[in-house]
């Protein structure tokens, strides 16, 4: 009998290809969603079901891609939680987990030293924590009830209709905001949802002992931005924008971000700038949570709480990212190539563009 | 104090409403009403108003938002025009152009105002855009093209965008995107009987559809109008509209944003709106400020969007 798949979080970017590649090789698996099923997934072939409407059933591999996308930034932890139970509800003890996680483990910047191995625990945006606790938490699982974990930490995730860096990219250079620091190395550090999918229905067909393995998938780590941003701008007709490298930011550290966050003081804005800055926001966001209910939904209810960091700040990051100094290289398991090539990958991205 | 009362309680009341209509100094919500006694519960908590029926909520309120689902919307907000009475209907108005011209004549006959809820329409750069257009910076217009998508979280009370066959995504996103391209290019200000050809429909699936792709011709003032739309829930997409004209082409973001790009023969060039939103919220406070207490430039009256909802309804037919 074939194992059980189950896909938690089917319902994004990498998870919907990961499905239609699913289909077209014959491979059924069940799409945990938390939507409208006909919203979350295309055609009839997969079985789509909520968390809720699975509980007490154990499939042989679990593939988790979901993290938390909605709620106040003190509200993340908590939704992670959430998710993180029901992953390791649906899966059988002695069975496969394959966690689907980022390069931003190292840094939302990519500013920490890289390896392929355990992560250490890191103060940053809710993003990179809530990935860094699915890591750990997975790797005590493992060992607890002796799984079969890989954790597949994916450079930047781009391609055709990529909502992260296709989309933004394109409004960026419409409006005319920098689309890169000038002068700097640039990494893209790039993986195209198309190989990413690849590589994960790749690592479902293997069979691998209990144990912990760590995979790095960035295909086109070596390619700089330009390269990519450069056909995309002249397919709109505009010049790109590069920004003054003074523009970026270093490793996160509580005394400059506080520093910088009390030269706009008021209550509000100082806790617009805390909440956004990486490291310093992490401890804020803490300390929030240390509050009884009835005083955070108070917090909440009082919109002095916003959700986006400061515009400028989320600037500076953004900038930071496509700084791309350090190269997330690629560490895969043997036996595996991308389908998709440089060049297709981009010719892709411009069909996806002229399409609009 | 303008007492406004609240006709749905679903969704965009729980979240958006709540943001734009608590705790202002010049209006409140006094009244709720739903089909859903539990929606009007949860909403009555949350704005402290009362939640009674839909007759009372309108012989009481002095202004009244209705929010239920498209298809109701021309007979509850026919049920809400009194004389001196203000009416936002959210978007979509409506499900039919006829529907549109006619609650639109109706509520100037009874000396209501009634407005439509498209809050895009205080964004920075749309209104700058509008205006430069206005102006004649890119001469006639000859195109309007517009795409927005992406994966859809919103989550409705009654699942209207799976169930409604106004639930699709070009009455539901559509109608923001398309407006954009409407208002920044003065097309919501012609007399909105203008012809509509539709050349290409391309969509995922009957509606409500969840993908739509369409071109059309519209024959404004005798002149040709080519158009172009497509929105979708499943992909996100570049989320561009652009306008192009005899003598250039506007391009900017479907979503929040204070910059344009203005192209002519003698460039391209970038301009900034005098002022910028932190959150899209800024431009629905902005639009409910128009609304409940004076919508000087007509922005959001509800005979703008006539022919808005003429060509969706084309569109969808089709």
């Amino acid at each position: 009998m074939p194992d059980s798949i189950a896909v938690v979080g089917a319902a994004g970017f990498v998870g919907r290809e990961l499905l239609r590649q699913l289909e077209a090789n014959g491979t059924p698996a069940t799409a945990v969603v938390r939507g409208l099923r006909e919203l979350s997934l295309d055609g009839e072939f997969h079985d789509a079901r909520s968390p809720d409407e699975l509980k007490g059933t154990r499939f042989d591999i679990v593939v988790n891609l979901a993290y938390p996308t909605s709620g106040l930034p003190f509200d993340q932890p908590g939704l992670n939680a959430e998710i993180l139970r029901t992953v390791k509800s649906l899966t059988k003890p002695g069975g496969r987990l394959i966690q689907v996680s980022t390069a931003s483990v190292f840094g939302m910047t990519l500013d920490r030293p890289i390896r392929v191995g355990h992560a250490p625990t890191l103060r940053d945006m809710p993003y990179v924590e809530s990935k860094i606790e699915a890591e750990h938490e997975f790797e005590r699982e493992q060992e607890a009830r002796e799984l079969s974990l890989d954790i597949l930490r994916l450079g930047n995730v781009w391609g055709a209709a990529s909502g992260a860096w296709a989309l933004p990219i394109v409004q960026r250079l419409v409006s005319g905001r920098p689309v890169g620091v000038a002068d700097v190395p640039s990494f893209s550090n790039a993986t195209d949802v198309v190989n990413v999918a690849s590589y994960l229905a790749f690592l479902l067909h293997r069979d691998h002992p209990p144990g912990v393995r760590y995979h790095h998938l960035a295909e086109f780590s070596r390619v700089t931005w330009p390269m990519w941003i450069d056909p995309l701008a002249d397919a709109l007709g505009v010049e790109p924008v590069w920004a003054d490298p003074s523009t970026i930011t270093g490793p996160a550290g509580n005394r400059q971000e506080v520093r910088a966050a009390l030269a706009t003081i008021s209550p509000r804005t100082v806790y617009r700038r805390f909440a956004a800055e990486r490291a310093v926001g992490s401890w804020t966001r803490s300390a929030i949570r240390q509050l009884p209910a009835t005083a955070r939904g108070k917090l909440r209810s009082d919109l002095v709480f916003a959700s986006e960091p400061a515009v400028e700040r989320l600037e500076q990051i953004v900038l930071s990212i496509f700084a791309g100094y350090q190269e997330f290289a690629t560490s895969v398991e043997a036996g595996w190539s991308p389908p998709l090539t440089q060049e297709e990958s981009l010719a892709r991205v411009l069909a996806w563009l002229d399409r609009r | 104090m303008i007492k406004v009362g609240l006709v749905g309680c679903g969704a965009v009341v729980h979240r958006m409403y709540t943001k734009g209509l608590l705790g202002r100094s010049a209006y409140r919500v006094a009244f709720v009403s739903d089909l859903d006694p539990a929606q009007a519960a949860s909403a009555a908590e949350v704005f402290d108003a009362q939640a009674v029926d839909l007759d009372v909520l309108v012989d009481q309120a002095d202004a009244i938002v209705v929010s239920p689902p498209p298809a109701t919307h021309a007979a509850l907000v026919r049920a809400c025009l009194r004389p001196g009475r203000t009416v936002l209907c959210e978007k979509p108005y409506m499900t039919s152009g006829v529907d549109a011209a006619a609650v639109a004549r109706e509520a100037s006959e009874v000396g209501a105002s009634l407005y439509v809820g498209h809050f895009r329409r205080a964004f920075p750069h749309l209104a700058l855009a509008q205006r430069l257009i206005g102006l004649g910076l890119i001469g006639d217009i000859t195109g309007v093209s517009a795409c927005e998508g992406g994966r859809f979280t919103w989550r409705t009370v009654s699942d209207y965008p799976v169930r409604d066959i106004h639930g699709g995504v070009l009455w539901d996103t559509g109608s923001h995107t398309l407006d954009m391209a409407l208002f920044a290019s003065g097309l919501d200000r012609v007399a909105p009987d203008f012809a509509i050809e539709v050349l290409r429909v391309d969509k995922d699936k009957s509606e409500p559809s969840h993908d739509f792709l369409a071109d059309f011709r519209l024959e404004i003032a005798g002149r040709p109008v080519d158009g172009h739309v497509h929105v979708s829930r499943k992909q996100s997409l570049p989320n561009l509209i652009e306008i192009a004209g005899t003598r250039g082409k506007v391009s900017f973001s479907a979503g929040l944003d204070d910059r344009i790009r203005i192209t002519t023969e003698a460039g391209s060039e970038i301009v900034k709106a005098e002022r910028a939103f932190e959150d899209l919220m800024e431009g629905f406070d902005l639009q409910l400020r128009h609304v409940l207490l004076k919508d000087r430039d007509g922005d959001f009256a509800a005979d703008r969007f006539i022919g808005q909802v003429r060509l969706m309804e084309a569109l969808a037919n089709a």
